[in-house]
Order: C-alpha cells, then sequence, then structure tokens
C-alpha cells in the first residue's frame, strides 16, 4: 500500500547516477515539498485569517499574539514563500546548465515556467493579506505598475484590483486566488511536469550516465527525498524560529509610506521602469523575454554535453566572463542613466526615443561585440550560446532586484545600504 | 479499388473535420471561461454605482480666490484659481498610485513614494510621473460645490477650460 502510492510518483527502478546529488541538487524535489509546507502552513493560518479590511488586520495581530505556535506557523509560511521563489529560480537555472530542457523536456519546461508564474502570483495576492502599511502600498504600486502595459493596462489593472482603489473587493479576490485558485492549478502544473519528466526516463543524464546500473527506488531515491526535505525543515524552522515575518502598522489608505517600495521580486521591474520608457520596460521586454523562454526548447540542441554541468569545454570559461559583465553591465547602466538622467539632458527628444531606442541600441551594439567576441575566442555551439544569454539576462535581473531592494533608499534616491 | 480509397478518404476527412470542429468548440470555451472569470473578478462593472458619487465640498463663498483646501479623507484637493474657477485634483501621484502631500513651504506637491513634485496647478516639476496630475470633475449647483470623486479624468497641461465657474 505505502508503496503501491510511492509508485505512482516514482518508477520502481532508476539508474544510479540519477540520484547523484549534484546533478539536480534535489532543486525540484525541494521546490514540490516546499509547496506541501506552503498548503499545510496556510491551511493552519487560514483558521485565523478574516479577508475584509476590518478586521484582517487585527486577526493576523492575533495569530501573531494571541495564538499558540501562531507567530510561528505565519514566519514559517512567509519565509517558506520566499525561499520557493528562489528554489524554483535556482532550479531553473539547473534546467538550463545541464540542458535539460530539450526534446522530450519541452512539455516540463513549459509547465515549470507556469510554474514559476503562478509561485510569484501566489506571493503577490499573499502581499496583500496582512493589510499593513507595507502591503497595503506595495500592492498599491505593483498595481500602478500594470497600468503602463500599454493597451491593455487600464482593462489589467481594474481587473486585477476590482474597481479603482485596493479595497474590500481586492482583498476578497485576491484571498481567494491566494488559498483556492492557484493552489488547485498549481497542483494540476506539478502532476503533469512530474509526469512528463518520468515519460522522458526520469531526470537528464549524460551518455555514459545513461548507461549505470539500475537500482531500487525504494530505498535509494526515497532515502535521499527524505533526507533533503529533513534539512529543509530543519532549515526553515530554525530561521522561523529566530526571525519575524514583518508587520507594519494597519493600512492607512490616506498616508503613503517613504519610500513606497513593490514586493521584493518585482523591484527589479520597478527599477527598470525607472530607466526605461513604460512602454520599452511593461511590453517590449517582457514580450522578448517571453519569446526568447519559448524559443529555447524549440531550438536545435547541437550540443553533445546534455546531462553533464559545463561539460563544453569551454563552456566554464563562457560563464565565467558572460557573469561578470552581466552584474557590472548592469550597474554601469543604472550609474550613467542615473547621472546622465537622458530625459533631462535632451528634454526636446520624445521620451520613446530618449529612454527607449538610445539605451536600446547601445544596449545591442555592447550585446553584439561581446557575442562576436565570444564567438571568435570560445567558439560556443548554438546550446551554450542560449546558456550564457539565459545567464546574462538572469543576473541582470538579480542585480537590477539587487539595486531596488538595498540600494534605493527615500525618495527612491540611490544611496548606501 | 479506387472506390474504397475514395470512400476512406472522405472519411478521414470528414474525422478530420468534426476533430477541428471540436478544436474549436474547445478554444472558444476557454475563452468564455476566462472571460467569466475576468468579469466575476471586478464585479462593479456590471451595477455602475461607481460612475458617480457626488461629495460636497461646501458653499463657494467659503473658498478664497487662489487657495487650495485639502480633502484627503476624500481623496482630492480643492484648488480655487486667482480668477474664481474650480478644480479638483486627485490625491493619486500619476507615477504608481501613492497618496501625494501638499508641502505649503514650497507651494509644491509632493510624492513620498519616489519624490516626483507637482506645482499648484497639478503639472510635473519633476518626474518620474509621466503626466500632470488627474482630477475630478467639478460641479457646482445652488452655490454648492459637487465634486464626483468616482470619475477621475487624465489631463495633459493645466489650462483654464479646465476649470469650473459659478454661473
Ligand atoms: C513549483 C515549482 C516546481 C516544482 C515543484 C518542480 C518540481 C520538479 C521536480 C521534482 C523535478 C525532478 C528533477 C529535480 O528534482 O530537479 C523537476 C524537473 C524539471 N523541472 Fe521542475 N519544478 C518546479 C518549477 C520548475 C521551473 C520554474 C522550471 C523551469 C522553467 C522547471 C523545469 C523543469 C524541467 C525541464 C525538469 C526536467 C529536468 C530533467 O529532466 O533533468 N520546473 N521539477
Ligand atoms: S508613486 Fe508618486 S512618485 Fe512614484
Amino acid at each position: 500500500m505505502k508503496h503501491n502510492f510511492i509508485f505512482h510518483l516514482h518508477p520502481k527502478k532508476i539508474r544510479e547516477s540519477s540520484i547523484r546529488f549534484n546533478l539536480t541538487f534535489g532543486l525540484g524535489g525541494m521546490a514540490a515539498f516546499l509547496f506541501v509546507i506552503q498548503v499545510f502552513s496556510g491551511l493552519l493560518l487560514k483558521y485565523h485569517y478574516q479577508p475584509n479590511p476590518a478586521n484582517a488586520y487585527d486577526s493576523i495581530l492575533y495569530i501573531n499574539n494571541g495564538l499558540i505556535f501562531g507567530k510561528l506557523v505565519r514566519n514559517i509560511h512567509h519565509w517558506s514563500a520566499i525561499i520557493m521563489i528562489l528554489i524554483a529560480f535556482l532550479h531553473m537555472m539547473r534546467v538550463v546548465l545541464t540542458e535539460a530542457f530539450y526534446n522530450k523536456r519541452k512539455n516540463s519546461w513549459f509547465t515549470g515556467i507556469s510554474m514559476l508564474i503562478i509561485i510569484i502570483l501566489f506571493n503577490f495576492t499573499g502581499y496583500l493579506l496582512p493589510w499593513d502599511q507595507l502591503s497595503y502600498w506595495a500592492i498599491t504600486i505593483s498595481a500602478g505598475l500594470i497600468e503602463y502595459i500599454p493597451g491593455a493596462g487600464t482593462i489589467l489593472r481594474k481587473a486585477i484590483v476590482g474597481g479603482c482603489d485596493i479595497n474590500e473587493i481586492t482583498l476578497s479576490n485576491f484571498y481567494h486566488l491566494h488559498t483556492g485558485f492557484l493552489p488547485l492549478i498549481l497542483l494540476i502544473l506539478a502532476i503533469w511536469h512530474f509526469w512528463k519528466i518520468r515519460k522522458a526516463g526520469g531526470v537528464i543524464m549524460s551518455k555514459t550516465d545513461n548507461n549505470s546500473k539500475m537500482i531500487d527506488t525504494v530505498p535509494h531515491l526515497i532515502k535521499r527525498e527524505a533526507i533533503v526535505a529533513l534539512a529543509l525543515t530543519a532549515f526553515i524552522l530554525l530561521m522561523s524560529i529566530f526571525i519575524d515575518a514583518p508587520l507594519h502598522e494597519r493600512a492607512n489608505p490616506i498616508e503613503s509610506p517613504n519610500p513606497a517600495k513593490a514586493p521584493w521580486y518585482f523591484l527589479g521591474f520597478q527599477e527598470i521602469l525607472l530607466h526605461f520608457n513604460p512602454f520599452i520596460a511593461t511590453a517590449l521586454l517582457p514580450l522578448l523575454l517571453l519569446l526568447f523562454i519559448i524559443y529555447m526548447p524549440l531550438s536545435k540542441n547541437d550540443s553533445n554535453t546534455t546531462g553533464l554541468w559545463f561539460g563544453f569545454e569551454h563552456s566554464k570559461k563562457l560563464f565565467i566572463v558572460t557573469m561578470p559583465i552581466s552584474i557590472f553591465g548592469t550597474i554601469l547602466f543604472v550609474l550613467v542613466s542615473e547621472l546622465f538622467a537622458p530625459q533631462s539632458l535632451f528634454p526636446s527628444i520624445s521620451p520613446i526615443i530618449a529612454t527607449g531606442l538610445i539605451p536600446l541600441v547601445f544596449i545591442s551594439i555592447i550585446m553584439l561585440i561581446l557575442l562576436k567576441a565570444a564567438k571568435k575566442y570560445l567558439a560556443p555551439s548554438k546550446t551554450q550560446i542560449i546558456q550564457s544569454v539565459f545567464i546574462l539576462l538572469s543576473l541582470s535581473y538579480i542585480t537590477f532586484t539587487a539595486i531596488g531592494i538595498f540600494f534605493r533608499g527615500e525618495g527612491m534616491e540611490l544611496m548606501w545600504p | 479499388m479506387n472506390k474504397t480509397s475514395q470512400k476512406q478518404e472522405s472519411i478521414t476527412t470528414r474525422r478530420d473535420f468534426i476533430k477541428t470542429l471540436w478544436k474549436i468548440a474547445g478554444i472558444a470555451a476557454i475563452f468564455e471561461f476566462t472571460y467569466v472569470g475576468f468579469s466575476i473578478f471586478n464585479p462593479r462593472k456590471k451595477t455602475q454605482i461607481s460612475e458617480t458619487s457626488l461629495f460636497n465640498a461646501g458653499n463657494i463663498d467659503s473658498f478664497k480666490n487662489g487657495t487650495l483646501t485639502q480633502f484627503r479623507a476624500n481623496k482630492f484637493f480643492l484648488y480655487r484659481h486667482a480668477d474664481g474657477g474650480f478644480i479638483a485634483f486627485s490625491v493619486k501621484c500619476t507615477h504608481l498610485g501613492c497618496s501625494i502631500n501638499w508641502v505649503a513651504e514650497r507651494n509644491q506637491f509632493i510624492c513620498p513614494c519616489h519624490s516626483s513634485h507637482f506645482d499648484i496647478m497639478g503639472n510635473v516639476l519633476s518626474s518620474p510621473a509621466p503626466r500632470p496630475l488627474d482630477s475630478f470633475p467639478v460641479i457646482i449647483s445652488n452655490n454648492n460645490i459637487l465634486i464626483n470623486t468616482a470619475k477621475s479624468v487624465k489631463r495633459s497641461k493645466f489650462s483654464t477650460n479646465q476649470l469650473t465657474y459659478a454661473q
């Protein structure tokens, strides 16, 4: 009976090398386990949380101060939510770096991306629920960000917020998305994700690993999964015991805090919007990113190093140059854009050119030069180029996010943390 | 021989045709559900209760020319121009929607979130705000000033035809 259930999820026998920790780092399994933690801690919070503006904040206060272990459960839910985004992101990086998104794994790539979006929506809808100053204004600002999307912005904002202002309708919408709709969708996507991976013959493996001997799932894989889950649980418990989830004053729709920031995972986006024209930042760049993500698994895998980390002889070098270029390039871009403020430098030029075309052309030229140089000195295959572009984009967004979190103070001025 | 193959072909095309119909029906269903889903999100759209909501700010004589009166709890500032016309600015910053503050000593609206500055006509003095403050329609009836706080109007630049005068 016990085994029957396990074999719904896993095959009876697997290749020995597929459970090597440094192949996958167990990241997908961690994400799945975090989802379980979220469901159970969330259900506990749901008993006491009241989704209306009059009582929401008080019910959180009660969970924090009146309920035995209430604060612990809230902390667990809060920190696991953040760790879940990080883990899902790292899992995606591992899939990219081991070239595990081609051919039979295409479907897993797309369900994976959808799950990442759903996880972000989970965090976003959950952010409003405490109804404190932090959450109220973060959602206000995010709704403002959405409004910049050309054409669809106003309608989209209205649909999400449920009217004009953030009010009881918004809270009700977000609560029911967060505790009903999104979990259901994530569950369906996760089952699909796992099923397709099993159909693809398990996780990706290199040619030599593919011939390693078969071993029993129970106990070998199960033991490792249990170890990862227990270690993660211990880590989250310790963190939740010692660090409290933030709770500011009660939401006050009249008084904005200074500075007001979007939730941390949108701060990269908010930062980009400070430097680019809204059309570029909210429509063009996300569209290009989406096209690239769709293109990745559809392109041809022309490398023979599938299933290996840095399998290609130059790929380590390629990635090692890509990383500082991405990070320092982003920092330099922010500083230049901040110091020279193209819009105030050329007030007569239309903003779509000054903060749109000019930086875009500038960045594209640099990228093309770098690509030429990489092709000349490191002779990468197409797969390696895709991987390094992915690293470049990810690290750049992470840098934008870090700047938004740590280096933006009062009035969104650049500052030292 | 020829006949049977022809028959088979027509069967496959008929089958294909029905398959295509199923697909179209499926896609239509997805769109329907999406639309229904989104409509449920925004329940006010149907009932339209929010299109007008008049707030009575008081008698026109209680506002001197060239002064600004704050109605922050009702989300607007009422400005009476030097020529006697009225305009009501929304407190919402046009950048991302924070509540702006009136800073009297600088004669400016300043947004606490990302420090956009606006002059007393609501024009942008410093970005990131992309456009002047939105306004609410002002109606003067029986010398009372009524502000429709449910309908914010986007403006490009301040001009006197945005002002409302007493008859
Ligand atoms: C809730 C979020 C997610 C969960 C629960 C999850 C779970 C898993 C699990 C358990 C595996 C098995 C291999 C491993 O442990 O690494 C896996 C593999 C995979 N995941 Fe995810 N994942 C999630 C998000 C993502 C994301 C964001 C992507 C990328 C877009 C992605 C793409 C893939 C792909 C392509 C595979 C197959 C890799 C291979 O065969 O080696 N997943 N996922
Ligand atoms: S919301 Fe006012 S400056 Fe950003």
